[in-house]
């Protein structure tokens, strides 16, 4: 049977289009009368095939094929060179490339189907390279087209000594790109990890990372983890088979992002007894604080967590005092995947910063919750946009809420002139209490030194007519 | 039939058709693809375009269009774009979805031929071909659809084709260095991709004296286009030229087609080789001979080269055009070129996209550096040879308007491939 993975847009009370002030966002969804709402004009969205190839790019002993023309595989040199950024980081010398095949699907395979191709890629591909493992992607064209890789698959696996795994994740029929993430580990859950009989491993804890958490912050995360006498199983950035293989042999489940591989934890739940934390991205001291008892009470280490804490707190105490100084009262603008914006927006709390609009591309039942806290925490309302990017609107909102800086995917912010920054970086630490104050020292360099994008709002302006700045920046939501 | 590519280094047809509008100053493209087309596309292919990948007006086609039709979805698309984009002009592109399912979009063009800006409808499916077979078709559309009919014949002034954006990895700083000698020697150039040219370039392009087209197989289509609706004859240079023999070779094949004075031509190329000849002579001081693999796209290897055997005392061992060639003609044409060398011996030539493959040539040969895409650092990392990035995919090093060609273009080239650890 095909592993067709569940649209994240039907799980319940999924929002995939909607904007307004926090409160009465928060509270339409409280009371189950907020509606979903399409654009009649929108930018391009991120589609779930890219989530599925880059969530497994980096697993160092497997090899892919991707069946669809070369187009969709444009990403993949971009997600290739931070597989070979991760190995640099991990003292490689000799920095693989990922090997991927794309079956190059044309004019002639449209019509009679492509099948020859990709039975010849898995095959040279095996032959090549002796993967432990071979992903199968589909696309738009293959999918149209009605291509049956589990066929291809299930007949190729009696030839072939490498677990063969096809992976759903057309890019047309899923909104939500995170869909792309839960379409690979349904995959691996089916093909690699069942019939399993572990023995559990009391310190091996699995620890669910998705594309961009970079080494420097595997290794913070595991000093973290080494408080509670905890030893990591980062899956599935810079993994491999072993690795997942010892998936159920872990004491207990957690995520590093709200998005990444919760029904799968649910699945390890309910399959092999094995209990999971769900809060949010270790960003900043409120999100790592819960993260970690989120851990610790997994494990009976509540007494242990709080040590750490308060010891971390106290370490970086003075570089958050001086952060403060310096940022305290900024206004933020935030615009990012939703677990990163979301936790985002709490790391600066810490520096007591304000928070003025956020875009997430969803809004759920884990969001609702996340934007409920944040208005309490705040005490004050901010504009929430659930869009996919959607840099139409974010032009207008900023041109709007003038903030002091934008945080986030920052191509379009900065030909605005706002201080741009992001809190995404692989090279560096940004989780956790290190991370924070990295991230911290990061913002107030953004703000230091602003003028190129002042002089890119003059010189390179956003292509929108002027007259779009003076519409309601979410007239085309219907 | 196509084959599979491992590691491929170029993208669809609709990523060719994106990295040509796109360059264009004024023209927005307007996607009816599926949700992710924006961003695979526009990963690909380098700096600067008008619109980055999440920025593209996108009808974003979901399980709906494809099943329904994406018709409606893709009219309403246009509406938001015409009121919310500032553009001179708007590229409609499909993908494989709307072209797979045959969303019928000339009806819909129909609709639009009096909108306040001007679309063009274009079908662009990934299945299509490649990226060099979306630059084609978009550049014949330029011709086509956006010269303008009626023309006043300009002698000076030239069309500058062939070095294809996104596709040569320097390909903007090479246009560059090329149109700043066409200018040296008197001359108007249209490029209509460097920045400040914009949609006013192309309109212009039918009233040139000749269209300099710089490849040894491309364009064919657009060639003849000019010749039978503008008459305008075609100059063509096989490949970018580098370095000053090839580049004295180019700039004097321009002066004869366009009975430019003998003494200018020679003045241009004199002062140029002065001070292209004084940073060579200072190279010489620590030069280290390599024997090298090349690889790349058939402009960049045939440049990179000549230059290197001709006027930088390199060996070229090994060549690999990783463009997907496939007339007998042209391959001949283009291994003439690669072997063709006043020094440095005979260097041997294979036509292969394949990473795999390509690895696997590069290892039967006693190299000391290997220059070619990002993917080849691999290779000279296990071999423990010395490599430079100088064709896509290029993700270890950014370029803007780094350049390979010209006299310029030559001497960055050679401080590049300066090497000590």
């Amino acid at each position: 049977m095909p592993v067709i993975t569940k649209n994240r847009e039907l799980r319940p009370h999924t929002y995939t289009g909607g904007a307004g002030n926090s409160s009465e966002m928060e509270n339409k969804f409280k009371e189950g009368c907020m509606k979903n709402s399409e654009r009649t004009f929108e930018q391009a969205l991120q589609c779930q095939q890219q989530n599925s190839l880059s969530c497994l790019i980096s697993m160092e002993d497997a090899a892919f094929v991707i069946h669809s023309p070369l187009g969709c595989a444009g990403c993949v040199a971009t997600v290739n060179e931070s597989y070979k950024v991760g190995q640099h980081y991990a003292g490689k010398e000799v920095l693989k490339n990922a090997h991927y095949v794309v079956t190059n699907l044309d004019q002639k395979d449209v019509i009679l189907g492509g099948e020859k191709k990709l039975r010849k890629g898995i095959t040279d591909v095996y032959n090549r390279y002796h993967p432990k493992m071979i992903f199968i992607f589909t696309s738009c064209a293959s999918g149209i087209i009605g291509e049956d890789i589990d066929a291809v698959a299930e007949t190729m696996q009696a030839e072939i000594d490498a677990i063969i795994v096809p992976v759903h994740c057309e890019g047309f029929r899923s909104r939500i790109m995170s869909t792309g993430f839960d379409a690979v580990f349904n995959a691996l859950s089916e093909y690699v990890l069942k019939d399993e009989h572990p023995v559990t491993d009391q310190h091996l804890i699995n620890v669910f990372a998705s594309t961009y958490i970079g080494v420097p912050d595997q290794r913070e995360i595991a000093r973290i983890l080494a408080a509670l006498d905890l030893v990591p199983n980062f899956i599935p950035f810079y993994s491999n088979y072993e690795k997942i293989k010892k998936i159920p042999t872990a004491i207990a489940s957690v995520s590093l992002c709200h998005v990444f591989a919760d029904n799968f934890m649910q699945w390890l739940n309910d399959q092999y007894g094995i209990p999971f934390s769900v809060t949010g991205m270790p960003l900043g001291t409120k999100n790592t604080d819960d993260w970690l008892r989120g851990v610790a009470l997994l494990v009976g280490k509540e007494k242990e967590a709080e040590e750490f804490i308060e010891s971390e707190h106290q370490r970086i105490s003075e570089d958050l005092g001086v952060l403060k100084e310096k940022l305290g009262g900024k206004r933020a603008f935030i615009c990012a995947g939703s677990g990163r914006s979301m936790a985002t927006a709490r790391l600066i709390e810490d520096f007591e910063m304000k928070l003025v609009g956020i875009q997430t591309p969803h809004y759920d039942e884990v969001v609702a919750p996340k934007i409920g806290r944040l208005i309490e925490e705040y005490g004050e309302d901010f504009v929430v946009d659930i869009a996919s990017l959607q840099p139409f609107e974010q032009a207008n909102l900023i041109r709007r809420l003038k903030p002091d800086v934008f945080i986030g995917l920052a191509n379009w912010a900065s030909r605005q002139g706002v201080a741009t920054t992001h809190v995404l970086d692989s090279k560096h630490i940004t989780l956790g209490y290190t991370g924070l104050v990295y991230l911290g020292n990061k913002i107030n360099d953004a703000i230091s030194n602003n003028g190129l994008n002042q002089k890119l709002a003059k010189h390179r302006p956003l292509h929108y007519k002027e007259s779009w700045y003076e519409q309601n920046p979410f007239q085309y939501l219907v | 039939m196509s084959q599979y590519i491992q590691n491929p280094r170029s993208s669809c047809a609709l990523g060719g058709a994106f990295a040509t509008v796109s360059r264009v100053d004024g023209i927005i493209p307007i996607y009816h693809t599926g949700p992710g087309c924006g961003l695979q596309t526009a990963s690909t292919g380098g700096y600067p375009t008008n619109v980055v990948g999440s920025g593209i007006p996108s009808s974003n086609m979901l399980e709906k269009q494809v099943v329904f039709g994406g018709i409606n979805r893709l009219r309403d698309e246009i509406n938001g774009a015409l009121e919310v984009m500032q553009a001179d002009l708007f590229y409609v592109l499909t993908g494989c979805a709307a072209d797979i399912i045959g969303d019928n979009t000339t009806d819909l063009a129909e609709e639009y031929k009096d909108a306040e800006v001007p679309i063009i409808f274009m079908e662009t499916g990934g299945f299509k071909g490649n990226n060099l077979v979306g630059h084609q078709l978009v550049m014949e559309s330029f011709a086509n659809k956006i010269a303008k009919k009626d023309f006043q014949k300009q002698d000076n002034l030239v069309n500058l084709f062939g070095i294809v954006p996104g596709h040569e990895l320097a390909w903007a700083g090479n246009i560059d260095e090329i149109t700043r000698l066409l200018e040296k020697l008197g001359l108007k150039v249209n490029n209509f991709f460097v920045p400040g040219q914009g949609v006013a370039s192309i309109q212009n392009s039918s009233s040139a004296a000749l269209n300099i087209i710089c490849t040894p197989w491309l364009l064919k289509n657009v060639e003849k286009v000019y010749e039978d609706n503008f008459n305008i004859p075609a100059l063509r240079y096989p490949g970018t030229p580098i370095g000053p023999t090839a580049t004295g070779i180019f700039l004097r094949e321009v002066g004869e087609a366009l009975h430019l004075e003998e003494a200018l031509v020679e003045n241009v190329i004199a002062e140029e080789e002065a001070k292209t000849y004084a940073y060579l002579e200072a190279a010489s001081r620590n030069l280290t001979r390599y024997r090298m693999g090349i690889v790349g796209d058939t402009n960049t290897i045939i440049g990179i080269t000549k230059f290197l055997a001709n006027d930088y005392s390199q060996i070229p061992v090994v060549i690999i055009d990783t463009d997907d060639v496939v007339k007998k003609e042209d391959k001949e044409k283009i291994i003439a070129e690669l072997t063709d060398l006043e020094y440095g011996g005979t260097p041997d030539v294979f036509f292969e996209g394949d990473q795999w493959k390509i690895r696997d040539t590069l290892r039967k040969y006693n190299l000391t550096m290997i220059l070619g895409s990002t993917y080849e650092k691999e290779t000279a990392g296990e071999l423990g040879i010395a490599s430079v990035t100088i064709s896509s995919p290029s993700t270890d090093r950014v370029v803007l308007n780094h350049k390979f060609a010209g006299y310029e273009g030559c001497i960055t080239l050679v401080e590049d491939t300066y090497y000590n650890y």
